[in-house]
């Protein structure tokens, strides 16, 4: 397994007759038959971290689901994929619970259920996943999703709306769940074992029962559950009637403070807009809001999953410069749209009290790209020329639904326009002329991937080819292939060498013995001395050998996301085709080949 | 010993609730007992329980909030009398609901705590204590700290005389005499609320128990002249602070157990030893702060029960009334229990007629949202919130809760200080990125999971680093609503009053003198230092006395008007009081005159003083990094006999020793900077800048040994 072996699953997949593994690697996906044939190769955009079998399209085939470094989540038909979720964090497990269902556990503590490609549930916790299963705990047909936690909780989860159904606490944090007939009595039980060794079994009974045998402690907290509701829609009503009663005098409460009140209308508009590299300040989007009369904005705290280094960025200006405006920059590391989730605490200056303004923002895909003249850019080198049967008018709309534009991009008879990348500097060109011909001009491959794949799915086109230069990228391409056959030179290399050794070794430890066993003491400790030193080499062979192997790891990887990019600037089964065959050139070890293939698009 | 089984079932909810606002009535036949309770919208209400409903025997109508409940009567009688305290009015009710005694009385403060003994009224504001005598005023005090609680010991025949008791937030306990202090005693930590031990006070009728908002407890007697400490609690499990404490045989066994409760909504039962040394038998994790826990008999006749009101209002009770817990015998119980799914639908119909009157109400709310001319007023939502410095682990805890679901809590420090996660919270943290320009040191959020009222978080800060920390905390109820809180982490964070020096001790000594008033120098005194009263004391010359809470060290201060007197054996400590005040002085412009006085012994007393710490976190870091390994040989090993002494000790005690050291995390490093910035301060004095030094001094700590970094001090 030169592509390494992150994620293994059995089963069918596709139209395949017979059960075959899959293997997910460094970018790679292969699967193998019953005698360790190579049935099926094909690329994905990162580390591969989990592989679950499911009939997504009901049509009685497996397909294969693989969860990612890259947050997503694809869905390959045969080779083909025919569906990407993309999620906020690295995927660490994907779990079958219905036909249609499957659970996910992302890198940053959440869970969540996919019916087909909608997501219906989610939930984000402080601890981490450490694993999912699919276990119907209450008797009632309908599997859950079980998680078992870094904390040591596990909680059963309804899959339609996530509530918990169970829940338990282990000592220490759990190290695995499985299900099995572990009694013998015809019943599967839930098998969970924490990371300190203790091993639990849990019998599934109905969630009535649960509740009389837990200290009635469901009923109680169902009650409670509600209680509280009803305490809360209470508190909100007195809330709204004192927020709408139409005093304008302030206010003093009980304890003397003030209660601040705001005029009814404040309202927050906000745009975005782009600013390029300035010095030391890097190129951002920036969110520029503002109230409508003299109240000031005093933070803004916001949520967004994937761009930041946590959940949350805040902004929060100092005392002086409180004022009814306010900038927000965000770095955006990649090309991803995202929901922002703004609270916007407005007031006044001397405020103890402040209202909360919710807005939530979607931040377009390609948001890190500022839109210049086309006078002020260096055209790049390379480029991506493909046709599509499209309207113009459909493409604008594309780039205005998918920019931040300043003002809305409007073309008639060709479409001509400018991008300067704001986290590198790089300039981008998109170019579309009446007869549907398109060329996009970048140096970043992956951006073009990028463009083509969110410009397709905007338009629902199925399958497109195109053709392409990148000789800078390409150029890494061959180095990338160099360093690969080197590394397998070495390794070769290396391997012939540690037989040698433990060759030696075996007559070496021999030879010990029989001195030891003729008395003969200087032969012996000469001879364990040569055994000692040759240990020495084997381990230092060792050492060269790991880090050997861990460049070409990282080299294949590169390889692998190469051809997934050079994927992406194709739709469909043009897509699938440019991988396999691809993938055949590699085997012939024919680089003059794959580069044409990634050119044009085929052999 | 029979393990103690309780199960909570939850009675009913009121708005919230301050500090002993709920107590059981007596019962006089074998009958259930009825439960009164005082809430933030002022009502008072006496109920009963009647399968498992509460049905009330009388309702106030709303009014202030209310802040105390005691119940009183005549000697010897059953003191079925309910008072009731709220604003600056205490009011008297029957057992039937009558209002037979209302009092305004003259305190200039809102009354925050109430005793009552015969027909003795004592009465605290935050820093004033008033008795009446039938109405009229017996007694007066001032006292020098915030006091939290007020008690009164049982009175001994028609004549005796009241002995009230303060707990004040200075660490110390008084008791009074009139308007005099008879004597003062000094405890473990700020006592936040006090009880009768057993009742009544013991064999003696004199024995307290006090809880502290650290989380002690503890037993006095207080005598004539002076108290008899008899035990006293430490607070190892890092429980929060005790909010209320009672008295109850919830065991059984003919003694009466000691009832605690606690802010971060812990409940705690502790039975006696034969030696009458507490013990504990029974802990209940609650997520919302305890306000008043009752031991009583109220839902079911025959099974004892711990009453308990939570900040939030809910009154639930811990029966030892058990509900069916055998897994085996499931089939024959599959009848659901009735009451709770009547109480369900119940609750289920009301919430239907709740969510559309709320939706009508939205709707309002929209519309008044298009008038420019309206304002748009937002309910204020109470908050219950605390800064304080622990002693144990010298770190600050701030606990907030609120009385509506919180949504997020955003923390702002303009000063670097360290967040430590607390296990109980189930908040998302997140760290956001921010910029030290815009006096943005820490912006960090906490995203709370639906139906969070409490987070408690610890901080770390740093002496000499002093700035302003604020909370800004968002209700999950719409309209969204966002309270600040401010809190000052002073100059000086990390030290503690105390009450006796050790005088022994080799110092430094600085000396400020100027043209300055005393209600000057304690103004900059209170800004530099915790817990120095805010008010200027009465004497002409005033001495204070600190701890260091994490490296032990002290510090006196003795001021008058013009002259200020600080000693320590820690030059940084001397150091930041120096900066801080020549700053405050500028500001003023006071010309200062500062005299400085130090001794090298003093450091070296410092670093010995510092070193058993060092040494036994080194080892403590050591030991448990050997722990898995061998663990991983005594599990090969059928024995662990041939490992040496030390490491079977270690073996044993694996637990404990990881459960120590995850509890003081880089307590090491923090000893460490300590150490750098009094090598920095030392040589500061001297006019020497040390700093390009501090590398070595760094590598030294690495390789650490006492006489190396004494030798390693003298040398520079």
């Amino acid at each position: 397994m030169p592509d390494g072996a992150n994620a293994i699953k059995c089963g069918h997949f596709g139209t395949m007759s017979d059960p075959v593994v899959i293997v997910g690697g460094n970018c790679s996906i292969i699967a193998l038959n019953n005698i360790g044939e190579e049935v099926l190769w094909t690329v994905t955009g990162d580390n591969v971290c989990s592989l679950e079998l499911i009939d997504f399209d009901s049509d009685s085939h497996n397909e294969l689901l693989v969860g990612s470094e890259d947050f997503d989540i694809r869905i390959f038909k045969d080779d083909e994929i025919i569906g990407e979720m993309s999620e906020t964090e690295a995927i660490l497990d994907l779990v079958k619970l219905t036909s249609n269902n499957f659970g996910y556990a992302l890198a940053n503590g959440s869970v969540g259920v996919y019916d087909k490609n909608i997501r219906t549930w989610r939930i984000k916790s402080r601890n981490n996943v450490m694993a999912i299963h699919n276990f119907d705990i209450n008797a009632d047909g309908v599997p859950e999703l079980i998680t078992g936690w870094s904390s040591g909780k596990i909680d059963a989860r309804n899959i339609k709306n996530g509530e918990i159904v169970f829940k338990c606490n282990m000592d220490h944090s759990v190290a695995g769940i499985i299900n099995a007939d572990y009694k013998m009595d015809g019943i599967d039980q839930l098998i969970c074992c924490s990371t300190e060794g203790e091993v639990r079994g849990y019998k599934p009974m109905p969630s009535d029962v649960i509740n009389m045998t837990s200290d009635r402690n469901v009923n109680q907290d169902a009650i409670r559950d509600m209680a509280q509701r009803k305490q809360n829609l209470m508190l909100e009503l007195s809330n709204l009637e004192e927020a709408s009663k139409p005093s304008v005098q302030t206010k003093f409460d009980e304890f003397g403070e003030q209660s601040t009140g705001i005029p009814a209308n404040t309202q927050i508009q906000s745009k975005f807009t782009t600013v390029t590299q300035n010095g030391s300040v890097k190129g951002h989007v920036a969110i520029i809001m503002k109230t409508n009369n003299d109240t000031i904005i005093r933070a803004v705290i916001n949520f967004a999953e994937g761009i930041f280094k946590g959940e949350s960025y805040v902004v929060h200006p100092p005392y002086n410069q409180l004022r009814n405006d306010l900038t927000i920059p965000l770095i955006i590391p990649k090309d991803l749209s995202v929901d922002l989730h703004m609270h916007i605490l407005v007031g006044y200056e001397n405020s103890t009290q402040f209202h909360v303004i919710e807005q939530m923002r979607l931040i377009p895909t390609f948001a890190m790209y500022k839109k210049i003249e086309l006078t002020e850019t260096k055209e790049p080198q390379s480029y991506v020329t493909f046709t599509i049967s499209e309207r113009i008018h459909r493409v604008v709309l594309w780039i205005n639904n998918n920019f931040i534009l300043d003002e809305e991009y409007e073309a008639e008879s060709s479409i001509n326009i400018a991008f300067m990348a704001l986290r590198d500097n790089g300039s981008l060109i998109l170019n579309m002329e009446l007869n549907g011909q398109m060329t996009i001009k970048t140096d970043d491959m992956e951006l073009a991937g990028n463009l083509i794949q969110s410009l397709c799915t905007y338009l629902k086109i199925t399958d497109l080819q195109s053709n392409c230069d990148f000789p800078s990228e390409l150029e890494n391409l061959q180095q990338i292939l160099i360093q690969i056959e080197q590394f397998n030179n070495v390794r070769q290399q290396l391997t012939s060498q540690m037989a040698d050794h433990s060759n030696l070794i075996r007559s070496l430890v021999v030879r010990a013995e029989d001195s030891r066993l003729m008395d003969d003491i200087v032969g012996m400790k000469r001879h364990y001395f040569e055994l000692m030193n040759m240990n020495r080499d084997l381990i230092n062979g060792y050492k060269i050998r790991s880090n050997n192997h861990k460049e070409l790891l990282e080299n294949v990887k590169l390889l692998n996301q190469f051809i997934q990019k050079a994927g992406n600037l194709r739709m469909g089964k043009y897509k699938s085709d440019l991988v396999s065959s691809a993938r055949q050139a590699i085997k012939q070890n024919n680089s003059a080949s794959l580069i044409k293939i990634i050119k044009i698009g085929s052999s | 010993m029979l393990q103690l089984q309780l199960n909570r079932v939850d009675y009913c909810q009121v708005g919230t609730t301050n500090h002993k606002c709920m107590k059981l009535m007596p019962s006089l036949q074998k009958e259930l007992q009825k439960v009164v309770v005082g809430d933030s919208s002022g009502v008072v209400q006496l109920f009963t329980i009647k399968q498992k409903e509460p049905v009330n025997i009388f309702k106030t109508l709303p009014s202030k909030r209310i802040t105390r409940i005691e119940l009183a009567g005549k000697l010897n009688d059953v003191y079925d009398r309910i008072f009731v305290s709220s604003l600056s009015t205490v009011t008297g009710y029957s057992k039937k609901g009558k209002q037979f005694f209302n009092f305004e009385t003259n305190m200039t403060e809102p009354i925050k705590s109430l005793g009552v003994a015969g027909d003795n009224l004592c009465i605290g504001g935050s820093y004033v204590y008033n008795s009446y005598k039938n109405s009229q005023e017996t007694a007066y005090y001032l006292s020098p700290d915030k006091i939290n609680d007020i008690m009164c010991l049982p009175l001994t025949g028609p004549d005796s005389k009241m002995v009230p008791i303060l707990a004040c937030n200075d660490r110390t306990i008084r008791v009074l005499d009139d308007s005099i202090v008879l004597y003062e005693t000094e405890v473990a930590g700020p006592p936040s609320t006090l009880s009768l031990h057993n009742k009544n006070g013991g064999l003696s009728g004199k024995e307290i128990v006090y809880g502290t908002s650290d989380g002690k407890v503890g037993l006095l007697e207080m005598n004539q002249e002076e108290p008899l400490p008899k035990w006293e609690l430490a607070n190892d499990r890092r429980m929060g602070g005790v909010s209320c404490l009672d008295s109850y045989d919830i065991t059984n066994d003919g003694i009466l157990d000691l009832l605690v409760g606690r802010e971060d909504g812990t409940v705690e039962v502790y039975g006696y030893d034969s030696m009458d040394n507490p013990e504990l038998r029974f802990t209940y994790n609650g997520t919302e702060g305890v306000t008043s826990i009752q031991g009583g008999c109220i839902g079911t006749l025959g099974h004892d029960e711990i009453v308990v009101s939570t900040y939030n209002g809910w009154i639930f009770g811990l029966t030892t009334e058990s509900f069916n817990r055998e897994l085996d015998a499931i089939p024959a119980t599959l009848t659901i229990d009735k009451d709770s799914s009547a109480k369900m639908n119940k609750l289920k119909s009301e919430l239907d007629r709740l969510q559309s009157q709320v939706v009508k109400m939205r709707n309002t709310y929209q519309s008044t949202l298009n008038n420019p001319k309206a304002l748009s007023q937002l309910k204020s939502f109470q908050i219950n919130h605390r800064f304080e410095l622990n002693r144990d682990d010298a770190s600050y805890t701030l606990s907030i809760e609120a009385e509506v679901p919180i949504d997020n809590v955003l923390l702002q420090c303009d000063v670097p200080i360290d967040l430590l996660d607390s296990e109980k919270n189930s908040c998302v943290v997140s760290y956001s990125e921010c910029d030290e320009n815009d006096g943005n040191f820490v912006l960090v959020t906490y995203r709370c999971q639906a139906n969070t009222t409490r987070l408690d978080i610890k901080i770390r800060t740093i002496e000499g680093q002093y700035g302003l920390l604020q909370a800004y905390v968002t209700s999950r109820i719409q309209p969204k609503n966002c309270l600040v809180k401010q809190y000052v982490i002073k100059p000086l964070s990390l030290h503690q009053r105390i009450h006796m020096i050790d005088e022994k001790r080799p110092t430094n000594k600085l000396k400020l003198s100027g043209n300055f008033s005393l209600a000057e120098i304690h103004s900059w005194l209170n800004y530099s230092i915790p817990e120095m009263p805010e008010k200027v004391p009465v004497e002409n010359e005033i001495k204070f006395y600190f701890i260091n809470t994490f490296l032990g060290t002290q510090l006196e201060i003795n001021y008058k008007q013009n002259e200020a007197v600080f000693k320590s054996e820690n030059v940084s400590t001397i150091s930041i009081l120096k900066d801080v005040l020549s700053k405050k002085a500028t500001d003023k412009k006071v010309v200062l005159n500062i005299d400085l006085d130090t001794t090298p012994e003093s450091t070296i007393f410092t670093l010995k003083c510092v070193h058993p710490m060092i040494d036994y976190h080194m080892l403590l870091a050591k030991k448990v990094h050997l722990i898995d390994a061998l663990k991983e040989l005594a599990v090969n090993e059928n024995s662990t006999n041939f490992l040496t002494a030390e490491y079977q000790e270690i073996l044993e005690n694996a637990e404990r020793y990881k459960e120590e050291y995850k509890r003081s995390p880089s307590h090491l490093e923090r000893l460490y900077g300590m150490i750098t910035d009094l090598y920095i301060d030392k040589f500061k004095f001297t006019g020497q800048n040390v700093k390009n030094r501090v590398n070595l001094l760094v590598e030294k700590m690495d390789n650490y040994s006492l006489d190396e970094l004494i030798k390693f001090f003298h040398n520079t």
